[in-house]
């Protein structure tokens, strides 16, 4: 194999339409993980030598064939396509899964104080999350960010969001969650 | 004085709210209220002025808005009233603590959320191999929620230069339902505003506005727009 282990790695990316796991491409390949992320490296050197438009990006849990920014207008115009847009509401619902998953629509609901069952709906439907199972006591739904989350905003995996600690430390200083108009060059 | 600012404020303002939380938090940042030191009962009523307000539109889409006053204002009975010594050592939360604690848990999410969005637009040029996400969701349409509706009759009444509200037959609100059902069955989809918009009349506008909102919950038609702000489309259901 040896030789040949390079172009296989990229034809396994270049075929998947998602991210795909180092450590399914190395026990596939018979290889390690580690030998599989040194060949991405490589293959991103050999991209970046031959001025290609695409790399290999590590994106939610796995890695994928990415276009490289600067080319994101240029895809966009030629393909028509449209620009994706979330509503604040789905943002917000987003943020408090993503930190407290698996979640029932009752803390959701609790800390939004608004009912969400339109937002959830929606969520699911373009795939951002997903059932998880029910809770235990009241039966409740549990929902949990997906795969398609991590690459809509562009995340390795959730590590890159703050935790439930971390957010805990962030209401403590108020200032960054309360700042004073002062502070911001509030109009008028 | 922060009353005044107001009614002046409202017409932006309303649009933007996501739901009651996000109100109570812009109370506190434009009258600048130390969170730890909230004055609760001015902060009630601002609240419950914004709520009137709402009312007004005569839309019952303050649901949310409405349960929520009615924690607030029971919070505002508990911080009025002098607090009786607690028998038990156990420290019950003030009425203070809690609505700053209710506001803090869910501004540090909506802070988090403000991150995801930047994010999700730095993604936007950011193109992975073998498919484009935004194609999909192109193809898919949403539900408006109400807001996007009146949002769309107040477009409608702000493009409308004179909207004469004349004395005349009653629109029968089942006729009406009838006709729209008609009209649907020859093209099956109209924009919503072509629907609203086919009277100049107020109790047109009105009645319509109602038929449309009950043929949707009776799931004879479905109101879908391709994202926010955009256009709304009346489907039939077949």
């Amino acid at each position: 194999m040896g030789k040949k282990i390079k172009p296989e790695i990229e034809a396994l990316l270049f075929s998947a339409p998602e991210p795909v796991q180092a450590q399914r491409i190395a026990r596939y390949l018979k290889t390690t993980e580690s030998e599989v992320k040194q060949i991405i490296n490589e293959l991103n050197e050999d991209y970046a030598n031959e001025g290609r438009s695409f790399y290999i990006r590590e994106i939610a849990g796995g890695y994928q064939l990415y276009l490289k920014g600067e080319y994101g207008i240029l895809v966009r115009e030629f393909h028509r396509l449209e620009k994706r847009r979330l509503s604040k509401g789905a943002l917000d619902i987003l943020a408090i899964i993503a930190v407290k998953q698996p979640v029932t629509k009752r803390v959701i609901e609790l800390i939004r104080r608004a009912s969400s069952d339109r937002i959830l709906h929606n969520l699911l439907e373009l795939g951002l999350i997903k059932i998880v199972g029910k809770s235990q006591g009241t039966n409740a739904y549990l929902y949990a960010t997906t795969e398609k989350f991590l690459q809509t905003f562009g995340l390795k995996d959730l590590s890159e969001l703050p935790s439930k600690e971390e957010l805990e430390r962030m209401a403590e200083y108020s200032g960054e969650l309360f700042p004073k108009k002062k502070d911001e060059n509030y109009e008028q | 004085m922060p009353a005044k600012v107001e009614e002046k404020r409202f017409n932006i303002q309303i649009e933007d709210f996501e739901g009651p939380m996000e109100l109570l938090y812009y109370l506190v940042r434009k009258e600048e209220y130390d969170i730890y030191d909230l004055p609760v009962a001015e902060l009630v009523d601002q609240y419950m002025k914004y709520i009137k307000m709402m009312e007004e539109l005569e839309l019952e889409l303050v649901g949310d808005y409405l349960v929520m006053a009615a924690t607030l204002l029971e919070l505002k009975a508990r911080y009025l009233l002098p607090r009786e010594p607690h028998p038990d050592t156990t420290e019950q939360p003030t009425a203070q603590q809690e609505l700053a604690s209710m506001i803090i848990e869910y501004k540090k999410y909506h802070a988090l959320a403000h991150k995801l969005e930047t994010r999700m637009i730095q993604e936007e040029l950011n193109y992975q191999r073998g498919e484009f996400p935004e194609l999909e969701i192109k193809e898919k349409m949403v539900e408006p929620n109400l807001w996007e509706l009146i949002k769309s009759i107040r477009k409608y009444f702000s493009s409308t230069p004179e909207f004469p509200v004349k004395i005349r037959a009653e629109i029968d609100l089942s006729e009406r339902l009838t006709e729209i059902l008609f009209y649907l069955r020859e093209r099956k989809k109209a924009k919503f505003r072509e629907l609203i918009s086919q009277r100049s009349e107020l109790q047109f506008l009105v009645v319509t506005f109602i038929a449309l909102l009950e043929l949707s919950r009776m799931k004879k038609v479905r109101l879908l727009q391709r994202r926010n702000f955009s256009p709304i489309w009346v489907f039939l259901i077949e």
